[in-house]
């Protein structure tokens, strides 16, 4: 029995609730949807069709929830409300990335099933003893949260990244692979910003370091040219805050090192499914996007094979993950042919492009996240 | 259909509440009926079925056992309807769980499809045998309307996650209810509540306590206490949460059910805690079960024996595996232990030892619900108690007490009833202030499950 005092109060919610659940209805249906969402980096749900089939199977309701949540009024209001939320409760990790000191957002490191590391690893060493006539190179980058350790909340639990890029770094050199180990450099670069605060790639300073700590084992001459730090965008918002939903408004600062020249270099970057050359590594129209990351090389694409006028290096091989779209700039001038696989999209046959396009060189450069999660490096090196 | 989505929330609720509140009189009966049908269907239509064969079998089953004086007939048809919901029950929760418990006793595996559970079975089931039961002895007449019995037996309140709302309690209100504002109101109430205690509170002490079962090899001592105390709090929010809003729909709708926990944490024994917690579950057991096997009247050794059956069926109840019945004859220890023995000291401790002790072993009782492998259970124990632990307190400890924290005092806060009877004291006070409350409690529970949908599409950019 509702007592009398009671009664304002209960009689106000009673009109303020329904009349709340109908306006958000009322919007929810008028408002129209939308296809993408920018702040998440994500394609939105849209309304599923409806068969007989997929409402008897329970399929069609599954869908038709997660539309209803992606196409809520507001959505990108309420996704904030929560994170903010999140942090307010204390929360230091969300969605396998942590929210660290000075505003950097930090991948977590997943460490490997053994399994999974020792097939690749079996596939680089058979590799490598079956074309003894090709030097080869792997350069494996070291992640944020291995660099930047001192920069995670305090006490969160880690994996140590290093003992598992050691195990790589030994088998890979005990099979004649060279490895080209970054991770004293970088650290000796702490405190300039080797990394994104928002995404998960490291920065064009980072990889250029990279570059001059490989330039000796591959034998590149770096005082061929030098390099001018300029910004291409102010407002690159990375992955991981789409990802973890902190630090949603941050932006990061996206250079690129352009060479000190006078005469404009003069090379092809020929996108080879696309069947399309252009003369620059950047696409200048992704900084218009959200994944600006992506106006290196347009992306990560099956093969880019780039040619120079370079007199000083022969042909060189790249299977890589994205974190080297940043890094080949800066080797690109040394190599008269540079060919650049992605082994998540290329379904070629690796031997006949070898063969064809005369490779001398292999280097593999990779983050060691994506490395460690990797799944077809081995299946282009080893075919079934 | 789950309550705390945004579909129930912002499509259904709206719509079939405005349906509902337009309808005049019986027609009520028939939106609540094909709308429960709709929730039922939602996601899993094939089990839809199932449910209304069930309430249609327990309605002509009633009518019979009603019509029949003869007490040998009577019986018999007692038994053949208790047999028929028992079979269906066993066949779809307990199947695959007999099939592989009678293989690993053999030592061979037994191949058998997977079903799928189909949603509130042990629910329903444990209802229509209540009404079955009550008409047998005669406390109740049958429902002669089987619209009627359709509202009790398929509304959609109730039918996924309970509580498990006796006939006899709504009789009444199945003839007749009212239906207006004010009533409305106190059922928002009580499903803004319910809806923040699952979506804030449990969920959000879900992630600490999964994080912490993940962790590969050992943990420290600390550790194990704070993942399972995170636990007992996520179960409580949880489960507590969800009847909440169960019964401020069941308000919504005209109906008053009976509260299904009372505070068990802060309870002075076992056997009180039992008392407050699933209510509605503990007095079943005891009325149709405990009490038919003769419960302590009839000698210490078969209220022993009762005693242990009751517990291990209690615990079988939530969920077809071994470590349930493990977790029910834990209780039934405990509680043979309180009355037999710890009863005198009990009584005599302070208050706060009393209570400690309860949440204690409430605690550990935790560990057996919520971890299915008996290596598993022994190895959590043993980082509680320090046999397996990798020490006492660790770097991981201070993490997550640190991204805890906060979560925990609310959840001590809010599973006394100090913070509700101040919130009560405010709504009679400062109405408008209360709503804000309310209010923001649903806006952050609905940010967390607009959200909610963020992650399952999440492809990887490298």
């Amino acid at each position: 029995m509702v007592k009398r005092s009671y009664k304002p109060f209960f009689r106000k919610l009673s009109y303020l609730f329904p009349a709340i659940l109908f306006i958000v209805l009322l919007l929810n249906i008028v408002l129209p949807d939308r296809s993408f969402s920018e702040k998440e980096n994500r394609v939105l749900a849209s309304r599923p069709a409806l068969s007989v089939d997929q409402i008897l199977s329970g399929q069609a309701e599954t869908k038709y929830e997660t539309y209803v949540n992606d196409q809520f009024v507001l959505r990108d209001l309420w996704v904030t409300l929560k994170a903010d939320f999140d942090i307010l409760l204390g929360k230091t990790e969300s969605n396998g990335v942590y929210l660290g000191k000075s505003g950097y957002l930090l991948e977590s490191f997943t460490p490997p099933a053994d399994k999974r590391l020792t097939a690749t690893l079996d596939a680089i060493t058979s590799f490598a003893q079956s074309h003894t006539g090709i030097h080869q190179y792997m350069l494996l980058a070291p992640n944020a949260v291995n660099i930047l350790k001192s920069h995670l909340p305090f006490s969160a639990p880690q994996v140590n990244q290093d003992q598992y890029i050691d195990r790589v770094k030994d088998t890979v050199s005990s099979a004649g692979v060279t490895f080209i180990d970054v991770r004293d450099t970088l650290r000796n670069h702490m405190d300039e910003q080797l990394y994104y605060k928002t995404d998960h790639h490291w920065t064009t300073q980072a990889a250029y370091y990279a570059y001059l700590a490989a330039s000796d084992p591959l034998e590149l001459n770096t005082a061929q040219v030098s390099y001018e730090k300029l910004p291409a965008s102010v407002s690159f918002q990375g992955t991981l805050s789409a990802k973890s939903g902190f630090r949603s408004s941050a932006k990061d600062e996206l250079d690129v090192f352009l060479p000190k020249s006078d005469v404009a270099p003069e090379f092809v970057v020929n996108y080879v499914e696309e069947r399309k050359k252009v003369g620059s590594y950047y696409a200048a129209d992704r900084l218009k996007t959200r994944d600006k990351y992506a106006m290196f090389f347009d992306g990560n694409h099956a093969q880019i094979k780039i040619t120079t006028p370079s007199a000083e290096g022969g042909n060189l091989l790249i299977l890589k993950d994205s974190y080297a779209n940043c890094l080949i700039p800066f080797l690109a001038p040394h190599y008269r042919n540079i060919v650049m696989i992605d082994p998540r999209y290329y379904y070629g046959n690796l031997e006949d492009l070898i063969a064809a396009e005369d490779i001398r060189e292999i280097l593999y450069i990779y983050n060691a996240n994506t490395f460690f999660a990797d799944t077809s490096l081995e299946l282009t090196l080893v075919p079934q | 259909m789950v309550f705390s989505s945004i579909f129930f929330i912002f499509y259904f609720l709206p719509v079939f509440m405005l349906l509902y509140y337009l309808v005049p009189g019986r027609v009520k009966d028939i939106v609540l009926v094909l709308g429960s049908m709709v929730f039922y269907a939602w996601g899993e239509p094939v089990y839809l079925v199932l449910m209304l064969f069930s309430a249609v079998f327990n309605y002509y089953m009633g009518l019979e056992l009603d019509r029949i004086e003869d007490p040998s007939p009577r019986k018999r048809n007692l038994v053949f309807t208790i047999v028929i919901n028992l079979l269906i029950l066993g066949f779809f929760k307990y199947y695959g769980f007999l099939l592989d418990s009678a293989g690993s006793l053999f030592g061979i595996s037994i191949p058998h499809p997977e079903l799928a559970l189909p949603i509130g079975i042990s629910f329903y089931t444990f209802k229509n045998l209540s009404y079955i039961f009550d008409i047998y002895k005669g406390k109740i007449a049958a429902q002669r309307n089987l619209l009627t019995f359709g509202v009790y037996s398929t509304m959609f309140p109730h039918m996924a996650a309970g509580p498990i709302v006796r006939y006899a309690d709504i009789e009444e209100q199945l003839r007749s209810r009212t239906v207006n504002l004010s009533k409305m109101g106190i059922g928002v109430e009580i499903f803004i509540k319910g809806l923040a205690k699952k979506v804030i509170l449990a969920d959000n002490l879900a992630l600490i306590y999964n994080q912490i079962l993940a962790t590969d090899g050992r943990i420290s001592v600390l550790t194990a206490w704070l993942g399972i105390f995170a636990y007992t709090m996520q179960i409580y929010f949880d489960f507590s949460g969800y009847s909440d809003m169960a019964i401020g729909l069941g308000k919504m709708l005209g109906f008053d059910f009976q509260k299904n926990f009372d505070y068990p944490y802060t309870s002075g024994s076992v056997s009180e805690f039992w008392r407050r917690w699933h209510i509605s579950l503990g007095s079943w057991f005891r009325d149709y079960v405990y009490i038919p096997l003769g419960g302590n009247r009839a000698g210490t050794a078969r209220h022993i024996r009762n005693i242990l059956i009751v517990w291990a069926l209690t615990g079988l109840w939530h969920g077809a595996s071994w470590n349930f019945v493990l977790w029910g004859v834990y209780y039934g220890l405990l509680l043979l232990l309180e009355k037999y023995v710890l009863s005198r000291f009990l009584g005599a401790a302070p208050a706060l030892v009393q209570r400690l002790y309860t949440f204690l072993l409430v605690m550990i009782g935790w560990v057996f619900f919520s971890i299915p492998s008996f290596g598993s259970i022994a190895h959590y124990l043993g980082s509680m108690f320090g046999v397996s632990a990798s020490g006492f307190l660790d770097r991981s400890f201070l993490y997550y007490l640190r991204s805890g924290i906060i979560l925990f005092i609310i959840s001590i806060l809010a599973c006394q009833p100090n913070l509700q009877i101040r919130f009560r004291r405010l709504m009679r006070t400062r109405p408008w202030a209360a709503i804000l409350i309310d209010i923001l409690l649903f806006v952050i529970a609905v940010a967390y499950l607009v959200s909610s949908s963020y992650h399952s599409f999440l492809y990887q950019q490298f």
